[in-house]
């Protein structure tokens, strides 16, 4: 990989002389996009340049197949001078022949991603109260400068900016619908109970953002007590702003902890960010997405099993989804109000 | 849920494949090497419980019967509740009596009752008021509440069974 990597680097810098790529690390984090970071040194005439960089690339199968990654590249481009906090990308490769799989190269950011879930020894993240709101309002703020981008002026219509949220709404049933439906490998009763809850219960119009698709703790880099990064653009789109908010609050993301990803009081989160100057927060289309989290992350799930299930992966990762669906069922449940969680 | 032989092959594929080969002390990997001559003799010995199967059985066989009388009984015109409360009728029964463990194939029978009961969520959900061609018919409240009380009752099931997930250790390494 070294070497490929030095090759790709070369041809992407052409003013570097005597470029070397050093030892490959690969990173666990994700279960998606595989992360590999690396430092790379070159020479620019007399003077000797050294950076660390870090190379995502699509996975043979996964959690969000079929992978495309030009669309989250192409948006991290749009909105490099926006004052959203993100490792800026720099190069993206299609061919499949440089490094095995398409993929792109961005920035490193140095620090730690804290996980959503206790620690092995049962500690939660965030055990520091200072950290925890400091980092809170980071997440607030973040959340709402990603939402006040301005999608036409950023040249972001490529993401296909629906009419209105009504018809985020829609797309965005269809969209994981066609998750659920793809990953089926029996009955899911659950699911389907959901999924017509959904089309039955759709948002009326309102006004339309930018949408990171995956915002939540454990996709962002801590340092020193601030965001330093948000992390895994993967499901970027144009959708309703309260799309963000319901998965950043969805109890997916708690344990069993009353704050929102480990974080903050939901009704903390919801008056920072609205603060912050993010969009105004409506409960019944809260509702609406709390619901679609659940879905979301159980065909997320319902996916990782099946590309393991089709011999696509042997990732036991993706396995071990199959024994966990029904702890997602039962947070569907509870955002349909049939379970008191 | 996949099949219980399928995840122990994947088990011991990824333990030997993946994790032996990056074990360096000795004591750590001879107990892996036990591990994987006890999983591999495991693998074609066991199945899932029939119990628990038998009872996510059971408890969709009891949803169904309710529902099939509710429909007989309201008689509503939707040409999917008769396909329905056919496909209920035509379901094999779930008591235990009618074989023992060993022959019922516990697994198959459960996809195939819950698979008749997906229909039915599918059948109620598409007949909300407001959508189209919705039937008035109170018969719906009442499948919508037999509909629920399966669906919370195998929660409860379930989340009885759930271990926590251990992200945080998958996650870092």
């Amino acid at each position: 990989m070294r070497e490929a990597l030095a090759t790709f680097l070369a041809s992407k810098m052409p003013q570097a002389d005597d470029i070397s790529v050093g030892a490959v690390t690969r990173h666990t984090e994700g279960f998606s996009l595989q992360t590999f970071s690396f430092d790379v040194s070159w020479r620019e005439g007399s003077s000797a340049h050294q950076r660390r960089l870090v190379v995502r690339r699509e996975p043979p199968a996964g959690l969000l197949e079929p992978y495309d990654l030009e669309p989250q590249f192409l948006a991290l481009q749009a909105i490099a001078d926006s004052p959203v906090r993100f490792p800026r990308v720099l190069w993206y490769e299609a061919d499949p022949a440089v490094l095995s799989a398409p993929f792109y190269v961005m920035e490193w950011v140095a620090g730690e991603v804290p996980i959503p879930a206790l620690d092995a020894h049962g500690r939660p993240p965030f055990p520091d109260e200072q950290q925890r709101l400091s980092v809170g309002r980071d997440f607030c703020r973040i959340l709402a400068d990603i939402h006040n981008v301005d999608a036409r002026a950023a040249d972001l219509e490529f993401l296909d900016m629906p009419r209105d949220a009504r018809q985020a709404a829609q797309r965005a049933v269809d969209v994981w619908e066609g998750y659920t439906e793809r990953a089926r490998l029996g009955p899911m009763p659950m699911m389907t109970e959901a999924l017509c809850w959904l089309r039955n219960n759709l948002p009326p119009e309102g006004d339309v953002c930018l949408v990171h698709g995956d915002y939540r703790t454990g996709n962002f880099i801590v340092r020193d007590d601030r965001i330093a990064a948000f992390l895994d653009w993967e499901m970027v789109h144009l959708g309703d702003p309260m799309e963000d908010l319901a998965w950043a609050m969805s109890k997916i993301w708690r344990g069993e902890s009353p704050r929102a990803g480990y974080l903050l009081d939901p009704n903390d989160f919801t008056a920072w960010y609205q603060e912050a100057g993010g969009a105004k927060v409506d409960q019944d289309r809260l509702h609406f997405y709390e619901v679609l989290s659940g879905v979301k992350m159980a065909s997320i799930m319902l996916t990782g099993v099946k590309a393991w299930h089709d011999g696509r992966t042997r990732d036991m990762r993706m396995a071990i989804f199959d024994q966990q669906v029904p702890g997602m069922y039962a947070a569907i449940a509870g955002s349909l109000g049939l379970i008191q969680l | 849920m996949l099949n219980l032989d399928e995840l122990l092959q994947g088990v011991l594929e990824s333990l030997e494949t993946d994790v032996a080969p990056n074990v360096s002390d000795r004591k750590a990997k001879a107990q892996l090497y036990a591990c994987l001559d006890l999983l591999g003799n495991l693998a074609v010995k066991v199945d899932w419980k029939a119990q628990i199967l038998r009872d996510e059985c059971d408890g969709i066989r009891s949803a169904l019967t309710r529902a099939a009388q509710l429909i007989a009984a309201a008689s509503p015109k939707r040409r999917v509740l008769s396909e329905v409360s056919a496909a209920i009728a035509a379901l094999p029964s779930s008591d235990a009596r009618q074989g023992s463990d060993e022959t019922v194939d516990w697994f198959a029978r459960r996809r195939r009752y819950a698979q008749v009961f997906e229909d039915l969520v599918r059948a109620v959900g598409d007949n909300s008021p407001g959508s189209e061609g919705a039937e008035p018919h109170g018969v719906y409240d009442e499948l919508r509440e037999c509909v629920h009380e399966h669906l919370v009752n195998q929660t409860i099931r379930d989340a009885f069974y759930l271990k926590p997930m251990r992200l945080s250790e998958m996650s870092k390494g």
